[in-house]
């Protein structure tokens, strides 16, 4: 019989952005990476966001999963305590790639790339104690037909709970993006081609899905009319209600994307147009809710400009909005462009966290940009908090629920909980 | 996000960061007897590496390619605009210097060239 392998599987935590509700959402990439482990692996995880990595677990290999520029130096904190231990650790995952000579520096191997069929030679090279330093899969995309479904038996459900509530899944039906938007560096990691998944795998995987409400994390949904139909066409009979970054302006394709279950949609407003206004009400029209995203800073931006957005986004009726400061991720075009011409004054990647101006704008001061990112939330938020807003988004996707028969109450045995610490409950107020 | 054919007379492959395949356009002009390399940035045609991330290692596999010396080139970096609704910036020209061809460390040195230096130096074939 084969001997099996325990592997620490860990994410890292990192400093929430202060004054936004935080809510723990079950990590992705650990659990897509964790499915392209061979079968001899087996896998204890740990979300550091949810719960605190125990540095004496008796594991054979560590490996650490960074999705976010601003996981990267609690990683490497961890991997020293784990090294310090005599333990081997490997880094993957995005912010790995985007970060990987420093990480280099910090683990025994990082894995580069897509994991999918090339675990067997990391834990082939493990198991001969010969890992390689680096193992590059840059630019060589595996099939997509690979990807199976992710291991989400991995989670400990109860540290995604608030008050009873359930949060969301996340999925992806699709890798790539044929886009290559200022501030984004998908491009770079995941390839510039849409690459969908078979959609044999990707009903295989949804149905597999206890949780009723998913986050599809696709880069944008927009990327193929005839895919996105046929994707929403396979989902309308599974009932899921979901949450998805933008969805093609057609009224064809969002009368599917409805039927399919569209709660709501991340959305980008970058000016004042009636194209803005228009998409947005699209969007409403089909009851399909939306969440704004809004980027500030801009060398466009005067500040004029940015106060101009921030008032426009009361008219438009936005279910939710999100602020985010402009923030030169490596390899993106942001940061060439700003690196170039010597404006990126802060190098620390635990301030990368889209919240802080790590750069100097073009039309206002840092201060004044900061200023202005904090007025954003106050003033969107001023008539009617986030987390009042999001119960208005909660109660439309309950209503629909329960016409159709998916409603799942509250879990009782959690309603003191939320994301696994004991809640003080002010019964008739909250 | 497709980049105007007017900003290069090719295409050049290279191998961009992590080795990954890359593409830039390329431009090589003699001006009195010293030849300008101008790299152009793809966007979407660029499967790799971008050529500002790229840096020296691109100009030496187009020296290379092209039995160029790196130390006695002009060396230009274009990003075009590409008329797009989300690009968000202008179209520049930078003349960029490596340390380490001028027997140096440190980081390059870009220098945003002027309207009448593009005109001048890129543009007149006189």
């Amino acid at each position: 019989m084969t001997q099996k392998i325990r592997m620490k599987l860990i994410y890292p935590r990192w400093e929430k952005l202060q004054g936004q509700t935080t809510f723990n959402l079950p990590p992705h990439g650990p659990v897509v990476f964790a499915a392209a482990l061979p079968e001899r692996v087996e896998v204890s995880f740990t979300d550091e966001n949810v719960e605190a990595v125990d540095f004496e677990e008796s594991c054979d290999l560590v490996a650490i999963s960074m999705m976010l520029s601003t996981q990267v130096k609690r990683g490497w904190t961890i991997a020293a305590e784990f090294r310090k231990r005599g333990k081997k650790v490997i880094f993957g995952g995005i912010s790995t790639m985007l970060h990987a000579e420093e990480t280099m520096e910090h683990g025994d191997a990082v894995f580069l790339g897509e994991a999918e069929g090339r675990m067997e030679e990391l834990i082939g090279d493990w198991e001969k104690n010969q890992l390689k330093k680096v193992y590059n899969y840059m630019g060589q995309l595996p099939p997509i037909e690979l990807v199976g479904p992710a291991r989400r038996d991995l989670y400990k459900k109860e540290l995604y709970n608030h008050k009873g509530v359930q949060m969301v899944d996340l999925f992806h039906a699709s890798r790539g993006c044929r886009f290559n938007c200022y501030p984004c560096a998908v491009s770079y990691l995941g390839g510039r081609h849409f690459r969908p998944r078979p959609f044999d795998k990707v009903v295989e995987e949804l149905a597999g899905i206890e949780n009723n409400r998913l986050f599809i994390v696709d880069n944008s949904l927009a990327q193929n009319k005839e895919w996105e139909i046929q994707l929403f066409k396979e989902m309308i009979p599974m009932k899921k209600k979901w949450i998805s970054h933008t969805i093609e302006d057609d009224p064809k394709i969002l009368d599917l994307a409805a039927q399919a279950g569209a709660w709501y949609v991340y959305q980008a407003v970058f000016d004042t147009s009636d194209y803005i206004k228009e998409r947005i009400r699209r969007y409403h029209d089909y009851g399909i809710g939306v969440e704004g995203t809004i980027l500030l800073g801009l060398d466009n931006q005067s500040e004029d400009d940015m106060r101009r957005l921030i008032d426009f986004l009361l008219e438009i009726d936005l279910d939710l909005a999100e602020f985010t400061i402009l923030t030169p991720f490596p390899h993106t075009k942001a940061f060439d462009d700003l690196m170039r011409k010597g404006r990126i004054v802060d190098y620390d990647w635990d301030h990368y966290n889209a919240g802080q101006v790590v750069y100097k704008p073009a039309q206002v001061t840092p201060e004044k940009l900061q200023e202005l990112y904090e007025y954003a939330w106050s003033s969107f938020y001023r008539e009617e908090s986030q987390e009042l807003k999001m119960t208005k988004l909660f109660t439309r996707v309950m209503k629909r629920e329960m016409e159709d028969g998916t409603w799942v109450p509250r879990d009782r045995k959690l309603m003191n909980k939320s994301f696994g610490k004991e809640v003080k409950r002010n019964i008739g107020n909250n | 996000m497709e980049v105007q054919k007017k900003h290069f007379d090719e295409i050049f492959e290279f191998k961009g960061k992590w080795d990954v395949p890359s593409k830039c356009g390329l431009r090589i002009l003699d001006r009195n007897g010293r030849k300008v390399v101008i790299v152009t940035e793809l966007y979407n045609d660029n499967p790799g590496s971008s050529v500002t991330y790229a840096g020296e290692t691109l100009l030496n596999q187009i020296c290379a390619a092209r039995g160029l010396d790196p130390g006695k080139v002009i060396y230009i970096e274009c990003n075009p605009d590409t008329k797009s609704r989300l690009s968000f910036f202008q179209e520049e020209y930078y003349l960029v210097k490596f340390p380490e061809n001028e027997g140096k460390q440190g980081h390059p040195d870009y220098r945003k060239l002027e309207d009448n230096e593009i005109r001048d130096l890129i543009f007149n074939d006189n």
